[in-house]
């Protein structure tokens, strides 16, 4: 790790076909801050996320994470990174159907961990801090879109990670879903997590400690957006000079 | 970090030291079993027409295996052991040995031998009433344990038997006899001109039918040996040696042949499939329709199965995407989705089993083919009832790895980018 950052992409290029959707994107990301990564629709969020988070091969540019090349390593070292170092939440269609909304948190940390008593136990906890734990035993594939999300939030950190990656998480969620996943994000970043949000929402935005705005494929930092909506570092008293 | 201090207080210790511990390398496979199962359960009809396609094949395989298989049984039981045996000794020249006292002692000692028994057949004629059909007469041996037919009405020859005759169930139902009646029998005895003369060779014998003889005897008569061996004026003569094996094997009764043939270089000594055009037609055509009735009903398993595996494993992209996405690796990927073929398989043939162990006992009670003493009732084997289970087990497993490499090669970047 360089310098208390948790990941670090440099010079990152992603093309299909003959256009580059990411054209030397580089990005650090430190311990404990959030991020807000704003762009229009179509300009290569999602796919910077997917480089970022061992998904998806950059066609040049390097991603270090927690200081490791995951590229230098083979696709069980890269799985076993997503497992234990990464936690994604996604826009939609975020959970296993077919499972209970408790087995889809206890999921990676079953996977992790081997002992399905220990990561049910696990998920029943995050559930509950959520406020999740009367939909528990729903299957994900009844839950609302807002709880899914929170519930997608929650697998998301049952093993711990170091970095969560969050793609348009409240893009299909009402005003009230919307406030109760940032509550969880903010949850997130009070824990020491580091997060990365792809987002249109200036609400969101104006939630995270930073914003990079994405153009013609690289990235810029931009000032966050004042939107009227509280900041959480009004809550946590955090001076501006002093954030992360 | 306040997410760490969530835990219950009596798993919390457990599930600090948890995290603390490396982790496993790969999931367990409880986690892969449960994964496998839950996903099956989703779509219930799915899942009952998959289990059908599994049971329908095993449950038509198994009868359909243990009936051909009894059919052949019945073929080689009527036309072997209760019929010519595994091995026929003829001479190399000439229509008889002259005396086969010793070869039959010399044969006898080989230890693939059960039994080895002399026939002697002479071309004549019987007649009863009105009714005249000529055929040939087979002297078989009185004393014999073995006998090239099998009695299904009345009683056996016995030895020194001069006045009684076994006759073909259908030859006795042509002349119009049945057992205890009288029948007129001509025998050639000799071609050649005999020191006493009786009707230039011919014997006419009247003989009482002791019994009646099945399937591979429908048409024969038969004598005792002895007597007719005495007839002809060599009373140890005999057209051939029929050789029962302790086995049905071809290949025991391939060397008992040769063997037979280096002992007794004018004789030739045949297996009963060499010597029986009909016996190896229809031992192909049994090996035939097995493999071809195997291969459709394995055909019927395979397709269903992969088709229905391989749609659920397209329409699964996005949850293997995210268990990709989770930290599952390609190989624990595809070992789920062939954990649900396993699944099915297993639950299929169990069930599949069942339906054709019914199916045995209803064929057992009503035999597919009933006609003249010849009944194909199904073998039951652990091989006929196994075989069948493990090739569809196999066959199952086999079209539900293509599905589930499919689905470990999901790329999860591709598939997470669309909105569904």
């Amino acid at each position: 790790m360089s310098g208390g950052s948790v990941l670090v992409a440099n010079g990152l290029v992603r093309r299909r076909g003959d256009k580059a959707i990411i054209a030397g994107a580089s990005l650090t990301l430190k311990l404990g801050e959030s991020v807000a990564l704003m762009g229009p629709s179509g300009c290569g969020k999602t796919t910077l996320l997917h480089l970022l988070g061992v998904l998806d091969r950059p066609g040049a540019g390097t991603v270090l994470i927690e200081g490791i090349n995951p590229w230098s390593k083979g696709r069980n070292a890269r799985a076993a990174l997503r497992l234990r170092r990464i936690g994604f939440v996604f826009q939609q269609s975020n959970l296993i159907p077919f499972l209970s909304a408790r087995d889809n948190v206890a999921l990676p940390a079953w996977r992790l961990s081997g002992n399905r008593r220990f990561a049910l136990a696990q998920a029943d906890a995050l559930l509950d801090r959520f406020g999740l734990n009367v939909q528990a035993r729903a299957p994900g594939g009844v839950l609302s879109l807002g709880e899914a999300q929170r519930v997608a939030t929650a697998r998301a950190l049952v093993n711990r990670p170091a970095i969560i990656l969050a793609d348009e998480p409240t893009g299909s969620l009402d005003s009230a879903a919307t406030e109760a996943v940032l509550d969880s994000f903010d949850e997130i970043v009070r824990g020491g997590t580091t997060l990365l949000v792809a987002t249109h929402d200036p609400r969101v935005a104006s939630r995270m400690h930073r914003m990079v705005h994405m153009q013609d494929g690289a990235l810029v930092d931009q000032p966050i957006p004042t939107t009227g909506f509280p900041s959480p570092f009004a809550a946590l008293k955090i001076p501006a000079g002093r954030r992360p | 970090m306040r997410i760490t201090q969530l835990s219950h207080n009596d798993v919390a210790g457990e599930c600090a030291a948890a995290f603390e511990r490396p982790g496993r390398s790969a999931a367990s496979v409880g986690l892969l079993l449960f994964l496998a199962w839950k996903a099956l359960g989703e779509n219930g009809l799915s899942l009952i027409l998959l289990l059908l396609a599994v049971a329908v094949g095993v449950g038509f395989q198994i009868p359909n295996r243990a009936n051909l298989a009894g059919f052949r049984d019945e073929i080689m039981r009527q036309e072997v052991s209760s019929g010519l045996g595994q091995v026929r000794v003829r001479p190399r020249r000439g229509e008889r040995f002259h005396d086969v006292t010793d070869m039959m002692a010399s044969i006898a000692r080989l230890p693939s031998v059960k039994a080895v028994e002399p026939i002697l057949v002479l071309p004549g004629a019987i007649r009863s009433g009105g009714h005249f059909v000529v055929l040939g007469i087979t002297g078989v041996n009185g004393s014999a344990g073995q006998r090239p037919y099998e009695r299904t009405v009345g009683a056996d020859l016995v030895p020194g038997d001069n006045h009684g005759t076994v006759l073909g169930e259908r030859l006795a139902k042509k002349i119009g006899v049945s057992v205890g009646d009288d029948v007129d029998i001509q025998v050639l005895l000799s071609t050649r001109p005999r020191l006493v003369l009786d009707d230039n060779g011919m014997g006419n014998y009247t003989l009482k039918v002791r019994g009646l003889a099945g399937f591979a005897a429908l048409d024969s008569v038969f004598v005792d040996w002895g007597f007719l061996a005495s007839e002809t004026g060599e009373e140890r003569s005999a057209s051939a040696l029929l050789v029962w094996a302790r086995n049905d094997e071809v290949e025991v009764a391939r060397k008992t042949a040769v063997s037979i043939e280096h002992l007794f270089p004018a004789a030739t000594a045949m297996s009963w499939l060499d010597d029986s055009r009909y016996l190896r037609s229809v031992v192909g055509a049994v090996q035939a329709l097995e493999s071809i009735a195997g291969g459709m009903s394995l055909f019927g398993v395979i397709i269903p199965v992969l088709s229905l595996l391989y749609i659920d494993a397209l329409h699964r992209r996005r949850q293997v995407s995210l268990l990709s996405a989770i930290g599952f690796r390609e190989r624990e990927i595809f070992l789920i989705f062939f954990a649900k073929a396993l699944i099915v398989g297993i639950v299929g043939v169990l069930l599949g089993a069942a339906v054709g162990w019914g199916m045995l006992g209803y064929f057992n009670l009503h035999p597919i083919y009933n006609y003249e003493k010849f009944v194909v009732r199904p073998t039951i084997t652990l091989g006929n009832m196994l075989t069948p289970v493990l090739l569809v087990l196999a066959t199952t497993a086999l079209a539900g790895s293509l599905p589930a490499w499919q689905a470990a090669r999901v790329n999860p970047s591709d598939t997470l980018r669309r909105i569904e």
